[in-house]
């Protein structure tokens, strides 16, 4: 019945996945087009910052990871840490904007606008690929080997961006008409940096934020991906099972609330 | 064949409500308040809007096939009612009901993004409206082709004329199979040859059973491709109907809303006109009375306000007299469409400071490019030597009929005393380079191929071999 319903946009994001990709596609050329390095910087770029980040917390603060373990164990966590704190904030990063700065596809034709913040997720997840990539390389030159639990990576990952792609609705909705939270999301994904436990194991933080900090929702994804791919262990299935109920919740009441808004979009933009 | 059929678009009394914010965050505010009023028990909050009613209660039909104007001043409705059906604004009241694809070149680059390329954004649109990713790049190569802008089509559309932009999006949202084709105010962009290629797409879209809502502030075009028309008003349908009384009935609304104007600027005569440095509002007001030499009900000052609005981009001269108001009547009312050889009576209200001798008085049609297709002055009519006096307010009337090509036209005027002797120069009093705008329609019974078309005398003759 509902023109706008929760079940239509489920629906045409399945309709509509050849345009998706082409949205995709053109989304991560238009990042490389024109430089000379290309799609090497997709390798390169993320490489440059882990190995600011290496030196600033390993070299400088001479952060070690837990009490053992030396400066190459600390690159290997801390890159689990940034890359998905990466994918989260590149997206939520975009998302207030992504109906803003397409204007022409709200008012001029019938664009399955649902879309827009999805393939901004997409060419995270693209990003988020190479950094795993990445990883494994970094374990094997390190351990020689990757443990068998990183076949669980993807189920990891799949609460997260269910979360992230609600969020990213609710942001794109909400900034239509709230132009401050493109602001407001560049610096909440900076203190998210500093609060989730990237530069640290969720273990070392404070007894008082020990409590707090699996409120925010990359530790779990952080220190899951860490268990899996690094040290080995089964993901904890109960937290897993938990965090996947709490992102239905955000992904539905995120799409739902974009639905609710977006009758609005082509009268205020 | 002649089963009835639904028809493409069937709009059931579709009302359309814009509530006007102060800013944006109150719409999310008054969501708010009109969820929760019933919750919190506080009832008639004032509202923080302002209704709009941008359509009311509009109901038609389009059959397949059919072509329709649509027409209205600006304000009247249109843009809303084609958003409404291209489905990119939801009504507030009533029911679409549409079958098949519905295309629409709304304004210009209707859903292009600036920052992709021709062929991007070609690809893209044609998968926004439906079609997949392969068959869209089955067709790219027809729309390339039809479009015609070469090498542009891998540049940035951001980067293109606006005549290439409607080049590329026509060519797009008729190649996808549409069953209704929406085209707003676009058209008129393209360049001559381009508009001829269109048309002809047009006539064969609709032979093929598509229905086009076509919108124009150009009567002429709207008679040439629609048989039928409806006219809207303040949110409206004013009239429906054959296409040449619905756009008689919207020329004499335009003509209504001027002579409103005028009317209006009569009771506050005082504050209304403004002439700027020339102190002469008190005489003008006497102006009507002396010389209404046409009709019963016009004014020489109607379409004042458009002349001084027009004319104020470049006008020059040291103003000894003044160009008070350009008028072309056709039946006694000012008019700004024309048919091919309308008689009409051009007149210039002009307003003399001093006396002045040796005044030459000219008139220029121009295209829109700045063609001058037509000239005529007051020494070729064998007026020299007149002494205008000062104080006094004069009309120049033309009568001529109207045998141009059709298009738009800008009429400039200007007055000056030619040179006398040797070394002399031209001294202007009043130059205004853009003094009114008209427009001539298609001739019905064939086109003129080329700017003007002169009364000629013909004569055939058979000729005996012998005489050769």
């Amino acid at each position: 019945m509902n023109k706008y319903s929760i079940n239509s946009a489920i629906f045409s994001l399945y309709t509509n996945r050849s345009l998706l990709r082409s949205l995709v596609i053109r989304d991560i050329e238009m990042r490389y087009r024109g430089t000379t390095l290309g799609f090497l910087w997709a390798v390169f770029y993320p490489l440059m910052m882990l190995a600011v980040y290496a030196f600033v917390f390993g070299g400088v603060f001479n952060a070690r990871w837990g009490s053992s373990g030396g400066m190459k164990d600390f690159v290997l966590m801390l890159y689990c840490g940034l890359t998905v704190h990466a994918v989260f904030s590149e997206t939520l990063t975009r998302s207030p904007s992504a109906i803003l700065l397409n204007p022409s596809y709200v008012k001029k034709v019938v664009f399955p606008l649902e879309l827009l913040p999805i393939s901004h997720l997409a060419s995270a997840i693209f990003n988020t690929l190479i950094g795993l990539g990445l990883l494994c390389v970094f374990l094997l030159i390190q351990h020689q080997s990757i443990p068998l639990t990183a076949l669980c990576v993807p189920l990891v990952f799949f609460p997260l961006l269910l979360l992230t792609a609600g969020l990213a609705w609710f942001f794109a909705a909400i900034g239509v008409f709230f132009r401050d939270v493109g602001q407001m999301i560049g610096l909440a994904m900076s203190v998210l940096l500093f609060l989730s436990p990237v530069f640290y194991p969720a273990s070392s933080a404070p007894a008082l934020a020990q409590k707090l900090i699996y409120l925010n929702p990359l530790t779990y994804p952080i220190e899951e991906l860490r268990a899996v791919l690094i040290l080995g262990n089964q993901p904890d299935w109960r937290h897993l099972l938990a965090y996947l109920g709490v992102s239905i919740v955000v992904a539905i009441g995120g799409l739902w609330i974009f639905q609710k808004f977006r009758p609005a979009f082509a009268e205020v933009i | 064949m002649n089963v009835p059929m639904t028809p493409p678009i069937r709009l059931d009394a579709i009302s359309k409500c814009y509530r006007i914010f102060q800013n944006p965050q109150d719409r999310v505010k008054q969501a708010l308040v009109d969820r929760f009023q019933g919750v919190l028990g506080r009832k008639n909050a004032s509202p923080l809007y302002r209704e709009h009613w941008a359509l009311r209660d509009v109901s038609f039909e389009l059959q397949a096939g059919e072509a329709v104007g649509i027409l209205g001043r600006n304000g009247a409705g249109k843009s809303t009612l084609l958003q409404i059906i291209a489905g990119t604004l939801e009504p507030t009241a009533g029911t679409v009901q549409t079958k098949g694809r519905i295309t629409a070149l709304l304004e210009l680059g209707s859903g292009f993004n600036p920052e992709f390329t021709g062929r991007e954004n070609v690809i893209l649109n044609a998968q926004i409206l439906g079609l997949s990713r392969e068959d869209a790049l089955s067709r790219f190569d027809d729309i390339a082709a039809f479009a015609d802008i070469g090498d542009f089509i891998d540049q940035p559309v951001k980067t293109y004329s606006s005549g290439m932009m409607m080049r590329l999006a026509f060519a797009v949202q008729t190649a996808v199979d549409p069953m209704v084709l929406i085209i707003d105010e676009a058209l008129s962009v393209g360049d001559m040859f381009f508009q001829a290629k269109c048309m002809n797409r047009i006539n064969k879209l609709l032979d093929s059973g598509v229905a086009l809502l076509f919108v124009s502030h150009d009567i002429g075009v709207v008679r040439q491709i629609c048989k039928r028309a409806i006219l809207f008003e303040a949110g409206k349908i004013r009239s429906v109907g054959g296409t040449h009384s619905v756009t008689d009935a919207y020329t004499k609304l335009v003509l209504e809303g001027y002579n409103a104007l005028a009317s209006a600027q009569k009771i506050h005569g005082d504050d209304g006109l403004n002439y700027g440095t020339v102190g002469i509002t008190e005489k003008s007001k006497n102006i009507q009375p002396n010389f209404d030499q046409t009709g019963t009900n016009t004014s020489l000052m109607i379409g004042y306000e458009d002349f001084e609005k027009i004319s104020a981009f470049n006008r020059t001269g040291n103003f000894d007299a003044k160009i008070l108001n350009v008028q072309v009547l056709k039946c006694g009312s000012p008019a700004i469409h024309f048919d091919f050889d309308d008689e009409v009576v051009i007149k210039v209200i002009i307003h003399f400071l001093k006396d002045l001798e040796n005044l030459n008085l000219g008139i220029q049609f121009r295209t829109p490019i700045g063609t001058n297709v037509c000239f005529f002055d007051t020494r070729l009519q064998g007026e020299f030597g007149r002494r205008y006096e000062g104080g006094q307010t004069y009309v120049f009337s033309w009568g001529l009929n109207l045998r141009l090509q059709h298009g738009n036209y800008l009429l400039s005027c200007g007055m000056s005393h030619p040179p006398i002797g040797d070394g002399c120069d031209w001294r202007f009093v009043d130059v205004v380079s853009a003094a009114y705008q008209f427009s001539v329609a298609p001739r019905s019974g064939g086109m003129i191929d080329g700017f003007f078309a002169p009364k000629a005398k013909l004569l055939i003759t058979a000729v005996e071999p012998a005489l050769l």
